[in-house]
């Protein structure tokens, strides 16, 4: 030990990879009971979806609809993950561990981000076996266009990364949910205000994520509003809660 | 080794570290000592990069904490022992430590029986712990990377004083190893029998600070007399400064003069003896009392 860095203290290579943050991250979302038993409801609405459309169709159901109608419970419940993975660490005071252990903080939000879109891509596998599970077992037939899986995924994806970006702005549980529940229908509330209002609005009120989810054939026009929606909804809190994190203290 | 260098925090108008400057040397424990909301925490936070500077700055191991590429496998770092997740198992907080810093997991097993944690306690949830378990919890903690140096935020607090007996051994052996160690606390006892070198800190600003055996030869004898009011007139008498503490004065200048000084008046001692921590106790208080500030640095 001397009074000038020692050999190797401060090389990058040393640093745990992103690969490792991003399992343990993974490992943070199931090792507590309450991070579990959201996985297994988010999971547990997928089916029970799946069960809704398979009962209510004449004749079974479509694989594609079921598809949908599993990705659209499963992301009820999806962003709630990501926010918790993000605000459990200001709610039970990790940060003070997580940010200790990895100072570069911008590492740990990386690691979350990534941690999240693989149970992202997990859950819309989930809902697609679903989805032929539910069109071959019960006669609709397991027809399902690869764009519209496609456009499945990246649905559940940008849901459980808005969930991640709003509770990094936020650094608090309650409130991230609330306004993850809530912004949608406020904005939605005053486009119904006015027609002019509403033209604005619909860009904003998360409504064309849905359509992403449900369209199940054809060309899907709408990626302008998917990429408007994307940018004020993740983009925009992701950087607000960058610059907070960045400059901020944790305690 | 740990350095601050004119470290200040500012909060707002109110300066929480002021000008802050103190080294902690390999070999050694550092006793980080102040009332609570002296500023040893933010202190603490700055040294280890949870919080900016406004201005100077710290060094551990020669270099930011924040350069530190791994910095858990050379520094242990222990801010607040409640700061675990409730839900999860004390085995778990351990495993998903050496996860991240990639150590083997299979130490956990070994860090929990170092901090005497048994297997009924390393499967419980950390929501089930006592304050005490979640301070050998976290010691295991920052155990874990095997480090060099430790900076660890009121790791006494909810202790039992076995649990505090414990801690001393451990620390203490770290540091005669050749490991550094940096400790805070607000009750003077709990560093006292351990500390080789002691920082006082009150409102942000250091106080004192030096070997202890220097700040403890500075704080006089403890003198003692049923005849108290008599004692105090002999050593007025003889010149001999003192203040009150607790039954017993604590008087300056070496127990013969003082010995003599109560000869001289007639006065029968019932104890004569080097203040130690009744010394450290006073001069503690006074240092961090409103009126004291600043008296002794």
């Amino acid at each position: 030990m001397s009074s000038s860095p020692a050999a190797g203290l401060t090389d990058s290579s040393a640093r745990p990879s992103l690969l490792r943050l991003t399992r343990v991250e993974g490992r943070k979302m199931i090792d507590t009971r309450a991070g579990l038993w959201l996985l297994i409801v988010t999971a547990l609405l997928g089916v029970g979806g799946t069960l809704g459309e398979s009962l209510g169709s004449s004749g079974g159901p479509q694989a594609a609809d079921v598809f949908s109608t599993a990705a659209l419970s499963i992301s009820f419940l999806l962003p709630i993950v990501g926010i918790l993975l993000v605000t459990s660490e200001w709610s039970q005071r990790t940060g003070l561990i997580t940010f200790v252990l990895v100072p570069i903080r911008g590492r740990v939000v990386a690691a979350k981000l990534a941690a999240a879109v693989i149970i992202a891509i997990a859950a819309a596998m989930i809902s697609l076996a679903l989805g032929l599970l539910g069109g071959s077992a019960l006669g609709g037939g397991t027809e399902i266009e690869a764009a519209h899986v496609g456009r499945g995924f990246l649905f559940l994806v940008i849901a459980v990364s808005i969930g991640v970006a709003l509770g990094l702005a936020f650094m608090n549980s309650p409130l991230a949910i609330v306004l993850y529940f809530v912004g949608p229908l406020l904005f939605a509330a005053i486009g119904a205000i006015s027609g002019k209002i509403g033209d604005v609005t619909v860009w904003l009120d998360q409504s064309v994520l849905v359509t992403l989810a449900e369209d199940n054939q054809g060309d899907f026009g709408d990626w302008d509003k998917v990429g408007v929606t994307a940018l004020v909804w993740i983009a925009l809190p992701l950087l607000v809660g960058m610059l907070r994190l960045r400059r901020g203290d944790i305690d | 080794m740990i350095a601050t260098e004119s470290l200040s925090k500012r909060f707002g108008r109110q300066l929480a570290v002021d000008d802050v400057s103190f080294t902690c040397a390999p070999g050694t424990v550092t006793g980080f000592l102040g009332p609570n909301g002296a500023g040893k925490s933010t202190t603490m936070r700055l040294i280890a990069g949870l919080a900016y500077a406004s201005a100077g700055h710290a060094t551990v191991l020669g270099t930011d904490y924040r350069r530190i590429a791994n910095p858990s496998r050379h520094v242990g770092v222990m801010l607040d022992a409640s700061a675990q997740h409730t839900g999860r198992t004390g085995r778990e907080t351990l495993k998903l430590c050496a996860h991240t810093i990639g150590v083997d997991p299979g130490r956990a097993a070994e860090m929990l029986d170092r901090v005497g944690l048994d297997a009924a306690a390393a499967k419980k949830r950390v929501g089930k712990y006592s304050l005490g378990m979640r301070q050998r919890l976290g010691l295991a903690q920052v155990l874990m990377g095997d480090p060099q140096v430790l900076i660890l935020d009121e790791p006494a607090n909810g202790l039992d004083p076995q649990g505090i007996i414990w801690m001393r051994g451990l620390l203490r052996d770290f540091a005669d190893g050749g490991g550094t160690v940096l400790l805070s606390s607000h009750l003077l006892h709990e560093v006292d029998a351990i500390a080789d070198q002691l920082v006082l800190i009150n409102r942000g600003r250091v106080v004192a600070k030096g070997a202890k055996s220097e700040l403890l030869a500075a704080s006089g004898t403890l003198v003692r007399s049923p005849d108290r009011a008599g004692l105090e007139r002999a050593l007025t008498d003889a010149r001999i400064e003192f203040s009150a503490s607790d039954r017993a004065l604590i008087a300056s200048g070496e127990a013969e003069a003082i010995g003599a000084a109560a000869q001289a008046g007639g006065i029968a001692l019932s104890e004569l003896r080097a203040a130690e921590g009744a010394g450290l106790e006073d001069l503690f208080l006074s240092l961090t009392s409103d009126d004291g500030e600043g008296s002794g640095a």
